[in-house]
């Protein structure tokens, strides 16, 4: 009695299904790919159809990814590559898990864009296929692969699991109408709020941003980011080293906006609040963000961003390819492409996206940095070199959960 | 109350625009907008931007194909499934009649994504997710329930007497069923699918759990503008997604009325005929 | 033997499916939910899952959260749907029957919106940014955007219950309109005859007749509120969060050791809603509400 739903759902199921699955089986043979000379993957990848998974709530994304990216990797590797729209990394991750689980060789996902904490489970939980990114012409030829920024993601070895595909930098925006001369630096900072109450507030994390603020402040105030390149768990004293930051988080809070009683709940609130002018400076993690709101008319024209002196910090996001990907071949050749100067460069430009390239400038041929220093960033982005010069590297994520805990208890609630 | 019907009248008549129409307007404004800051009560400058976003990506008519596609299969399962069930709770006696109601019922009462969320896996053996057929099977439970029900209501009202009437002048059951009883059932079984329409069209998290990404209707491509997206573009998803309910409703009405009139017709020289 | 297995054949495709698709699932979550989990070799049921959960603390704020949130939108979509109610009885009566159809459909409009799209209506109007704060502020009642209290994202839930009274109102109002229409034109008259004024009228008269009907409308809005995902996952705050949302974060939380705690959060709100929902049941049979329902 107990398995007769089951088996009865089976037979349904059978029914129904005998149309859903069509082309299983090339899984297995799919991990020569990980050897193969590229001109046997192009062959392979010819007349696949990949499915790219990934978050869709970004109209200019979206959109640079079906009319640039996809025509092209038509016409020039007969690759049908399809956009799949998700809420949210994590679904992708859990969606993998549970495919793992019961077992499903012959997966959907063929490229997935994760970072960080997706990126761990993932690994910790073996979704993803295999050190690939060494088959990459484009990775060897442009992307220094010992550089921190792209061999660690949050502190995760990425051991050739993903391929780098754009970076983020943690930027301040400030209205220029409004204050000529913005703090850059934590200290900076302090005498400023106290000058100007009510004008700042940083969002309450854990949102992503507000989270990022805090570890800014972490590096500071506490000596800087070295310490923090180990597990938390190796930090005895961590304890200790964090209160400084904490101190210097309440010690600012009563000239914040609404004298620090409440922080808003997330970064697009705190976004609402410096475009009616609320508040007279804001922050983001997109360095591109503020170019862009100008653009859609929400920022005022007079919007700038700009770093601390001490460098911000930035991270990468990355490109992997599930171990039940139907297409792999397909998908090595897609994110190739997608990590062609080229296409970085058409991603660079705000109209498309204003995505940070993930590609080592230095590595370039002039005509390409050419190519990529013309494209013009709007008024409110730094420049590529500017933000390259000023970059810290992102700690662990061990240590943003202590951190974010620590927040409500340090500072929310006292 | 015959003294002011007209000032009743017109206090009806503001509430209703401010609770029912004002709402929308926001929605139409941010639809519209470019650069829409505090406190404007009404935008700058107006842009099309958002709407071009949604008219022209091909997507956006792919997943209201789908949707409809999958409304559409769901209901005409339902009406399958609802009529002969219908049939027997209220022309036979049935031992158990509450066992059966309580069975049929139970998904109106118990959230459907909880049986979603624990046949998922299940699915997923089988190769039903990310398929069309896996998420009609999952919206069949939370809508057959209203299609059983209206179907049920249309029988009650529906007397033997002339079924017995047509059994007499010599129709088999087949003809019997398509002249006497279904013709009498339309309302019913039109009222129940557009709730069945409606509640299929309407459903987020257990298409989202089958389909997986690779089914996707309107809300699917709309939830991640209106958690934390584009404000202008969800807009614009929100009202054609709204606009695409009301639709399906509308025509379905008219679709009805279509169908008296046309059998009005039609049946004026028979008139006498049938009993 | 035909004869007598007529109907219960008749019956077995509706049922059958039902069972299948719907009870199978829920049985197949059950079994999780005990920690069978052959597909990572565990074969063995246990109620680890049920004791972590009732010893955890975010399980009962959220709970609690669910309940407030449930109890309070049924109670306003009651008020406010028997207010339409029987405004629109009172209209129907001194009015032609023309005009007041259109208004009828009018009112079912909310009905018809998607939740996702009545959510986001709810954020575009209630935001501390939003087109209520924009319009007071034009009018000189709020001359800051914090004046506007935070009403969506709330910890307290006024977002989803705003949406809520907006979606379910019309369904309250839906539910009573014709019991009240049984209500006779001669009533009325008899009742003035007497001596009683419209507001007796209403209060000897009208409420008595809808009451049954009011109760278990309103009994309805409260289990569907108590159990739906989309509304509280777009309006609320990730902590705390309501049972169907708190559910789905353990479900996907990226760990497949969480999933049979997200399962026996639904199986407890299964539970819940059995229980509601036979409680209803027995109330409307009882007082004969709804007809064709069982």
């Amino acid at each position: 009695m107990k398995k007769y739903p089951i088996a009865s759902l089976g037979i349904l199921a059978l029914a129904l299904s005998a149309c859903s699955s069509g082309d299983a089986g090339n899984a297995t043979d799919a991990d020569s790919l990980l050897t193969d000379d590229w001109s046997v993957i192009q062959d392979v990848a010819q007349g696949q159809e990949v499915n790219m998974y990934m978050w869709g709530g970004n109209d200019n994304i979206n959109t640079y990814l079906d009319e640039w990216v996809a025509p092209r990797m038509k016409e020039q590797h007969g690759i049908e590559l399809t956009r799949v729209p998700m809420n949210d990394a994590q679904d992708i991750i859990n969606q993998l898990l549970d495919e793992k689980t019961a077992g499903k060789t012959d997966g959907s996902m063929d490229i997935v864009w994760i970072n960080g904490e997706n990126f761990k489970a993932a690994k910790d939980n073996g979704l993803l296929w295999g050190d690939f990114t060494g088959q990459l012409p484009n990775f060897n030829d442009y992307i220094d692969a010992d550089a921190p920024e792209v061999s660690q993601d949050f502190g995760e070895p990425v051991e050739g699991l993903e391929a780098p595909w754009g970076k983020a930098q943690f930027v301040f925006v400030h209205d220029e109408s409004k204050h000529e001369t913005p703090p850059k630096s934590m200290a900076e900072l302090a005498d400023w709020v106290q000058e100007h109450p009510g004008q700042f507030t940083y969002p309450a994390p854990p949102d992503f941003t507000g989270s990022a603020f805090v570890r800014q402040v972490l590096y500071e105030t506490t000596g800087g980011h070295e310490q923090y390149q180990q597990p938390a768990a190796e930090l005895e004293d961590l304890e200790e080293r964090l209160e400084p930051m904490w101190q210097y988080l309440n010690s600012i809070e009563p000239y914040l906006w609404r004298g620090g009683e409440t922080y808003p709940e997330s970064l697009a609130k705190q976004d609402q609040l410096f475009a009616s002018g609320e508040i007279g400076m804001t922050m983001s993690y997109d360095p591109a963000l503020a170019a862009s709101e100008v653009l859609k008319g929400r920022f005022p024209e007079s919007t700038r961003t700009y770093l601390l002196e001490g460098g911000t910090l930035a991270n990468t996001h990355f490109l992997s390819i599930p171990f039940n990907a139907s297409d792999k071949a397909g998908a090595l050749v897609a994110i190739n492409e997608l990590m062609s100067p080229e296409a970085q460069t058409a991603k660079l430009s705000p109209e498309n996206w204003g995505d940070l390239t993930a590609l080592d400038l230095e590595k370039l041929s002039p005509e390409q940095q050419q190519a990529m220093n013309e494209v013009d960033l709007g008024e409110a982005t730094l420049s590529i070199e500017e933000l390259e010069q000023n970059r810290l590297p992102e700690l662990s994520s061990d240590y943003i959960d202590i951190i974010e805990k620590g927040w409500t208890e340090h500072v929310a609630k006292e | 109350m015959k003294r002011h019907p007209r000032l009743l009248s017109l206090f009806v008549f503001i509430t209703l625009i401010i609770f029912i129409i004002v709402p929308f307007v926001p929605l139409l404004l941010s639809s519209l907008s470019f650069g829409w800051r505090w406190p404007d009560v009404l935008p700058e400058s107006w842009s099309f931007r958002a709407w071009e976003y949604v008219i022209n990506d091909g997507r956006t008519w792919q997943a209201v194909g789908i949707s409809l596609w999958i409304a559409l299969i769901v209901t005409a399962v339902n009406i399958l499934l609802a009529i002969p069930a219908a049939n027997a709770l209220v022309r036979y006696s049935v031992r158990g009649r509450w066992l059966f109601e309580a069975i049929i019922f139970a998904p109106i009462i118990i959230p459907p994504f909880i049986s979603v969320m624990g046949i998922h896996l299940t699915f997923l053996r089988f190769g039903l997710t990310e398929t069309v057929v896996g998420v009609v099977l999952a919206h069949i439970a939370p809508t057959l329930p209203y299609m059983f029900r209206a179907v049920m209501i249309s029988y009650q009202t529906l007397s033997v007497d002339w079924e017995d009437q047509a059994r007499m002048l010599g129709a088999r059951a087949l003809p019997r069923f398509f002249h006497v009883v279904l013709p009498h059932l339309l309302p019913g079984i039109m009222a129940g699918a557009s709730l069945s329409v409606l509640i299929s069209l309407s459903q987020y998290l257990i298409t989202f759990i089958i389909g997986a990404g690779q089914v996707v209707t309107l809300p699917i491509l709309l939830f991640p503008f209106v958690s934390g997206g584009d404000p202008g573009i969800a807009s614009a998803y929100s009202l054609l997604y709204a606009a695409l309910a009301i639709a399906a409703l509308v025509g379905m009405d008219a679709a009805l009325k279509r169908y008296y009139q046309l059998n009005k017709d039609s049946q004026d020289p028979a008139k006498g005929v049938k009993p | 033997m035909w004869r007598k297995s007529k109907p219960y054949l008749l019956l077995l495709p509706a049922a059958g499916t039902i069972i299948l698709l719907f009870f199978g699932g829920i049985f197949d979550g059950l079994l999780k939910s005990f920690g069978y989990f052959p597909a990572i070799g565990e074969t063995q049921l246990t109620l680890a899952a049920y004791d972590r959960l009732l010893h955890s603390g975010s399980f009962w704020e959220s709970m609690a959260l669910t309940l407030r949130i449930a109890a309070l939108s049924s109670l306003l979509s009651a008020v406010i749907g028997a207010l339409i109610a029987v405004v629109l009885f009172f209209l129907n009566n001194s009015m032609e029957a023309a005009s007041p159809k259109a208004w009828h459909r009018l009112f079912q409009l909310p009905l018809t919106i998607p939740h996702l799209v009545a959510g986001y209506i709810i954020v575009l109007l209630f935001t501390q940014s939003g087109f209520v704060s924009r319009l007071l502020a034009a009018f000189g009642w709020i001359d800051d955007i914090t004046d506007f209290p935070v009403i969506v994202n709330d910890p307290f839930g006024w977002g989803i219950i705003l949406t809520y009274a907006w979606k379910e109102a019309p369904f309250v109002a839906l539910m009573l309109y014709p019991v009240l229409s049984r209500i006779h034109g001669s009533w009325r008259e008899v009742s003035r005859v007497f001596g009683a004024g419209n507001w007796q009228f209403v209060r000897e008269v009208v409420v008595p007749v809808m009451m049954p009907a009011w109760a278990i409308a309103t009994f309805i809005v409260f289990v569907f509120t108590f159990s739906a995902f989309e509304v509280p996952y777009l309006l609320g705050v990730t902590y705390p969060s309501v049972l169907p949302v708190y559910s789905y974060q353990l479900y996907t939380s990226g760990t497949l050791s969480d999933r049979p705690e997200a399962l026996a959060v639904n199986m407890i709100l299964a539970a819940i809603t059995i229980l509601l929902g036979l409680v209803a049941y027995y109330f409307s049979k009882r007082w004969n509400v709804l007809k064709g329902w069982g």
